[in-house]
């Protein structure tokens, strides 16, 4: 990012069930750690979507013993330092996010949050016309552009709950526990479910 | 008009700036139509006005007038198809008569219900911007002259402005309207997504024929496809009718 002092960027869409998908990373990491946040369900990102303000975070390292440990954790492993997350409005709607990264401690200035501040309409214009693009095609959508529905995990969500007789949300609650606790993506998790490799048996963590 | 040139000025400020507002805040478009033709009544030295604005058909219909006499004429003039505010609109370009008693051959329609109504000039002027024209403004005056410059051109300034503020109501309308639709349209596959996981599970079905059992389910009891869907992510709707439906039911 050549005007602002940060690494990479990436814009997900979200909506109020906790969904959230990457739709445009700069870097295939970067778009590994912004899908990360949807296993943790917490993370700056998910409370500017939330409170539809920015979120401003210099210095992860500091989170792991305040607001998102297991969030900023997995950041410092990553060697994500700074994460500043903005919030898409379409009209009166939040639709996801639009976010910044840096591996080093970063801090924002008024002027860069100014031009931050104009890209944010234009961003959400480009959303809501990419969003409706994918959704009309349906069945004729390139794959691509359907990889933030992440229509495996919901499949898998739905495997879950039949198979461990439960809520279709604590079926989803524990894939992601399964994704967290083993260290994989919800994504690989999901597939390995669909495929009938892994099932959920009521003793399965 | 006898108002004083700085009273004037200040009246027209306040409408320009009013006028300007409405493209931050929200407003009805319907009481800004309004002000502007009371505008160029009040200020501008006509004797009546009237706004018209395209529907979706492209057909002129009456957003605003000053008084019911032009209402009544401007109905008139869209039913026959013709008259300065058609051409106005059709054209994208200001026309004008400064003797309607010379417009019957143009206007045969329109110029002798505009005569009868006591009007003897007329300036119809474009609601447009760059290529779209939306509507007309209508202008009247019982006195046989134009507009004065000054007055014609603030006349197309404050109908430039309104244009504006429709069309950005407008697209904010639709963005609003299609956003809400997107989160459902979002919502819906998700849970479809889940469904089918559902019913693959306790059919032992591949994903393809889950969601085909889901529509010919939904099909069969013209219901919509997510609302079966949820029912079946929720528990209330049975897997079981949907995968061994009765025959003797069909």
């Amino acid at each position: 990012m050549p005007q602002l002092p940060v690494d990479e960027a990436a814009v997900s869409v979200m909506n109020q069930s906790g969904h959230r998908g990457v739709i445009f990373a700069t870097s295939d990491d970067v778009a590994e750690f912004e899908d990360y946040g949807f296993v943790v369900g917490d993370g700056p990102l998910a409370d500017a979507f939330a409170a539809e303000r920015p979120v401003l975070v210099s210095d992860l390292r500091a989170e792991r013993q305040g607001r998102w440990p297991g969030y900023a954790e997995a950041a410092t492993a990553r060697h994500w330092c700074s994460v500043f997350a903005f919030p898409l409005t379409a009209e009166a709607t939040v639709i996801g996010t639009l976010a910044f990264y840096a591996h080093r401690p970063t801090v924002l200035s008024p002027p860069h949050l100014s031009l931050i501040s104009s890209l944010t309409k234009p961003v959400s214009r480009a959303l809501v016309e990419h969003l409706d693009g994918s959704l009309r095609a349906g069945e004729n959508a390139r794959p691509a552009d359907l990889e933030f529905l992440r229509a495996e995990v919901y499949q898998a969500s739905g495997m879950v709950k039949a198979q461990l007789d439960v809520g279709i949300d604590e079926a989803m609650a524990r894939l992601r526990a399964y994704a967290y606790a083993h260290e994989r993506s919800i994504n690989d998790v999901a597939r390995d479910v669909v495929s009938l490799i892994l099932r959920f048996e009521p003793d399965t963590s | 008009m006898s108002t004083s040139s700085p009273s004037r000025e200040r009246r027209l400020s306040s409408v320009f700036v009013s006028l300007a507002d409405s493209l931050v805040t929200g407003y009805d478009v319907v009481d800004l139509m309004q002000q502007l033709v009371d505008t160029c009544v009040e200020l501008l030295g006509c004797d009546a006005a009237g706004l018209m604005l395209a529907d979706s058909q492209g057909h002129l219909r009456v957003m605003a007038s000053s008084s019911d006499a032009v209402r009544t004429l401007e109905l008139y003039e869209l039913q026959n198809l013709d008259g300065p505010c058609l051409e106005s609109f059709r054209q994208g370009r200001p026309v004008g008569a400064q003797s309607l008693s010379a417009a019957d051959s143009r206007w045969p329609n329109f110029a002798p219900v505009a005569r009868a109504a006591g009007f003897s000039s007329v300036q119809a002027l474009p609601m447009r911007l760059r290529d779209t024209t939306i509507g007309a403004l209508n202008l009247f005056l019982r006195a046989s002259n134009l507009l004065s410059d000054d007055s014609r051109a603030l006349a197309q300034a404050l109908a430039d402005v309104a244009t504006i503020s429709v069309l950005q109501q407008r697209a904010t309308a639709q963005h609003e309207l299609l956003t809400e639709q997107l989160q459902r349209a979002l919502t819906n596959r998700l849970v479809i997504e889940q469904a089918k996981g559902v019913l693959a599970e306790r059919g032992q079905l591949g994903m393809a024929e889950a969601f085909e059992t889901l529509r010919a389910f939904s099909r069969r009891n013209r219901l919509a496809v997510s609302s079966v869907a949820a029912e079946v992510v929720s528990g209330e709707l049975e897997t079981a009718l949907l995968l061994h439906p009765d025959p003797a039911a069909q």
